[in-house]
């Protein structure tokens, strides 16, 4: 089952095996010094958790991306993506397409695939994890792709 | 020779129809010549490259043959090894070198500096070689592929040895390509002995170098090659095409410039006196008030203007003249030597009773009674000395004329035209005889005059006197009583109309007096019910500003039932995502989830429905309070106004109510007078009755009047008798 959302006017999927939960935008801490990719922290439950702008990660750029919702990605990943609208639970992907994927999140794009004449990124939440960690030890995204 | 006249028009067209014949006689002719010379020279030039070629290409051969000469020698003469030096030889300068050496009765080749040759042995029976077997050179020359080929082979002797010597060079034809469309070709079949030592034979014909498929014009031979360079002259003829049409073009463009420069000569020089010559033709035919068009040259204005004005000045000479004869007050006629008129006047016309415009000539109109005036007419003409001056009598109207003649010489002295003046004395000569017969009767006439004068003078004067008295007396007491009677009948018309007018004006003012009572009921009537609206009104506004607070607490509610179905929605969802990574036992669970999800939704749908709903009821809440408002404010107006038209209606009827105590006062005075205007009409109308009295005595003394006048008439016939006599 994968939960669809829509961020920066682009449909994103991730599979709900990631997911713990859904929830509405709440009070946002931002850091000082912090990379753009990270918009700042949020309390949920009690739990702290860093948000992540999935598309200031490959190119960083002064604009984080407007969302409404936050997804909670399971443990041991323990971050938050942002969504622009609720997301949608489908069952199957549907036929995967074979075409170059956005540049700005291509390497975090497992598969493509429609949904109801959409185009939707399914993203690759391991590597993205990794790869959020080797920028926080200092390594290149690019790099790691390699 | 006839002195023929030609107009301008064909002039000019024979002009622009030879100028072109000339010129294109002239084309023609330059043409042609230039044609033939362009031909000739080309030619000429074409024999001359050609001869040039062959020179070139003699000199080439006889230089390369004297250079392989020096070579055999050398090859001879030099104390090195044959085949050694051959090779220095080859380096150096040649394609190729083959020596072949004596054995027994043929030759072996023994060196070959390039490729090998196919015929390595030379025998006496080697074809176009054999003669070489006794010793001396022989030397092929010939093209292969656009190359010039020198094979030369001589027989050499060196320590003892014989050898044959074959060099060969190769080198481009020294041409240059300039010259387009020519060829080189063999005159005659010919042989020759190739790179291989083999005999090859051309066939005559043969291209040896430049284009193929050349249409020979003529021919330039090559004895050295025995080939001959053809010559296609279509590159001289297109350069020949290219240049007459040039030249055609040029004239061309130069007759269209003359042509054109012609036409516009025409068009603004010669047209402008087209445009004129239909002015001037008018004016000889006699129309002087004719103008000219303006034309676009300076000169022919000139012209035109000056034509006109000498015009005008004749017409207004002419017309001065006719204005001096015309106001001459005897009849006046011109004619000319065929005593056609020239001119007139309308006493002549009358004279002789003729039209204006008649064409009959002086002669015909000399009536039968007045052939005397032909004669003297005659004489005049005739005779220089004959008198100018002659009475003449008409005996039809029995009229007495003095006839004037007088001749008009032109400006050579050349008698032009004759005038004749008629002077009618008539009149001087009938005067004399009626005054003699008129002082008689005037005598006779006089007497009886003074007798009426006399018997009239005496009952006038006293008639006169009593009449004009009685008559002023009478006229001015008949306006006096006339008037009186006129203004008594006015003022009691006038009286009796106040009356009726101030009748009706007080009935009038009982009627408003009662009307503004009424009108002060329904005022006050009025009042209560719009106080009744305005208690009414403000009810309503408590009510709706009280809906309106119940309103917003329940959009309050909506938005907390809103958050809590979002709320329930995430919570659904989230389960949704739990039950997927739970195992297959909890597929309930997740069908539950997807329920709570979806009555979320529809909670959130309706929650938003209601919404709107009441937002549609908080704003015509909020409408009606400002209409409501908005009313209330003007009936609180119209209370004001009708409060100050009740206190209006209460002045009104007091003040009316003053106005009909004072017209009554008014009627009853008016009453009075109406009396006292019926007796002064009375004692009028006696006055009107003496006054009848009196006119009838006037016409009394008309009637004496009326004797005085008969006698004044008696008077007046005989004064006319005398006006009579005195004509």
């Amino acid at each position: 089952m994968y939960a669809i959302y829509l961020l920066n006017n682009k449909h994103l999927a991730v599979d709900t095996q990631f997911i713990k939960g859904i929830s509405k935008k709440k009070s946002i801490y931002p850091l000082p010094n912090a990379p753009d990719f990270l918009v700042g922290i949020t309390n949920i439950k009690g739990e702290l958790y860093s948000i992540i702008d999935i598309f200031n990660v490959k190119y960083s750029s002064s604009t984080v991306s407007t969302f409404n919702y936050v997804i909670r990605i399971k443990p041991p990943h323990n971050f938050l993506l942002t969504a622009a609208t609720k997301p949608v639970l489908i069952e199957n992907t549907g036929e995967i397409l074979k075409i170059e994927p956005e540049q700005d999140i291509d390497i975090f794009t497992k598969e493509i695939f429609y949904y109801e004449k959409n185009l939707v990124h399914l993203l690759d939440i391991i590597h993205l994890d990794n790869v959020l960690k080797n920028i926080h030890s200092g390594s290149d995204v690019n790099k790691e792709e390699k | 020779m006839r002195n023929r006249e030609f107009s301008l028009k064909s002039i000019i067209l024979a002009r622009i129809i030879t100028l072109s014949i000339i010129f294109i006689i002239f084309t023609l002719a330059l043409l042609l010549s230039t044609g033939n010379i362009i031909s000739n020279n080309n030619k000429d030039k074409l024999l001359i490259i050609g001869n040039n070629y062959a020179e070139l290409i003699k000199n080439k051969i006889d230089k390369e043959f004297l250079q392989l000469t020096n070579d055999a020698a050398r090859l001879e003469k030099s104390g090195e090894n044959i085949e050694t030096l051959a090779s220095v030889l080859s380096e150096k300068n040649y394609k190729t070198i083959n020596i072949y050496k004596k054995n027994n009765d043929s030759y072996i080749l023994s060196f070959y500096s390039d490729e090998k040759p196919r015929n390595s042995v030379l025998t006496k029976n080697t074809p176009g070689l054999h003669e070489l077997f006794g010793g001396g050179t022989k030397v092929y020359t010939f093209a292969e592929s656009e190359l010039l080929v020198i094979n030369y082979f001589s027989h050499i002797t060196k320590k003892n040895t014989e050898y044959i010597v074959n060099i060969r060079k190769t080198f481009p034809f020294p041409l240059n390509d300039s010259l387009k469309n020519f060829a080189i070709i063999t005159k005659n079949d010919y042989t020759y002995i190739d790179k291989n030592n083999e005999i090859v034979t051309i066939p005559e014909q043969t291209t040896l170098y430049g284009h193929e498929n050349i249409k020979t014009q003529f021919s330039v031979p090559i004895p050295s090659l025995n080939a001959a360079i053809i010559f296609d002259n279509d590159s001289f003829s297109s350069q020949l095409t290219s240049i007459f049409l040039w030249i055609i073009a040029g004239l061309i463009l130069l007759y269209i410039i003359w042509f054109v420069a012609e036409i516009s000569f025409l068009k603004f020089s010669t047209n402008p006196i087209f445009q004129l010559i239909p002015t001037f033709k008018k004016i000889s035919q006699g129309d002087k008030k004719a103008g000219f068009v303006k034309t676009k040259v300076k000169e022919f204005n000139i012209i035109a203007d000056a034509a006109k004005s000498t015009v005008d000045a004749l017409l207004n000479e002419q017309s001065k003249t006719e204005t001096l004869l015309n106001r001459l007050p005897v009849p006046v006629a011109v004619f000319d030597l065929n005593y056609n008129f020239i001119y007139k006047n309308k006493h002549f016309t009358t004279l002789f009773n003729i039209a204006d415009n008649t064409e009959a000539t002086f002669l015909d109109i000399i009536p039968a009674s007045m052939k005397d005036l032909e004669n003297q007419l005659m004489l005049f003409v005739n005779s220089p000395k004959q008198k100018d001056k002659s009475e003449i009598h008409d005996p039809k109207n029995d009229n007495y004329y003095i006839v004037r003649f007088a001749k008009i010489f032109d400006n050579n002295e050349h008698l032009s035209a004759i005038m004749v003046v008629f002077n009618d004395i008539t009149f001087q000569k009938r005067e004399t005889e009626k005054q003699t017969k008129r002082s008689k009767r005037v005598e006779n006439i006089l007497l009886s005059i003074e007798e009426a004068v006399l018997q009239l003078s005496t009952s006038s004067s006293e008639l006169n006197s009593t009449a004009e008295a009685l008559s002023t007396m009478l006229a001015q007491q008949n306006t006096s009583v006339a008037e009186t009677n006129t203004s008594i009948h006015e003022m009691n018309t006038s009286v009796a109309n106040i009356s009726k007018s101030i009748n009706q004006i007080t009935e009038l003012t009982d009627k408003i007096t009662s009307d503004s009572e009424y009108g002060v009921d329904i005022m006050e009537n009025a009042f209560s019910k719009i106080n009744n609206v305005k208690d009414k009104m403000d009810t309503l506004v408590t009510t709706i500003n009280d809906l309106n607070g119940k309103t917003a607490k329940i959009t309050k509610i909506l938005k907390t039932v809103y958050d809590i179905s979002e709320q329930t929605n995430l919570l659904a969802l989230n389960a949704s995502i739990e039950a997927v990574r739970s195992d297959s036992g909890s597929q309930s669970f997740k069908v539950i989830a997807e329920e709570i999800r979806e009555l979320s939704d529809k909670t959130f749908t309706f929650t938003k429905e209601i919404e709107e709903g009441l937002e549609k009821v908080v704003n015509s809440g909020n409408s009606s309070v400002m209409i409501v408002e908005e009313t209330e404010k003007m009936l609180l107006e119209s209370y004001n106004e009708i409060d100050s038209s009740k206190n209006n209606f209460i002045k009104i009827k007091n003040g009316i109510m003053e106005i009909n105590s004072s017209l009554h006062n008014i009627n009853n005075v008016l009453d009075d007078l109406n009396n006292a205007s019926s007796d002064i009409y009375q004692t009028s109308n006696d006055l009107v009755s003496a006054m009848k009295d009196a006119v009838s005595s006037s016409k009394e003394t008309q009637q004496t009047a009326h004797d005085i006048d008969s006698v004044s008439k008696t008077l007046r016939e005989t004064l006319q008798e005398i006006d009579k006599l005195k004509q």
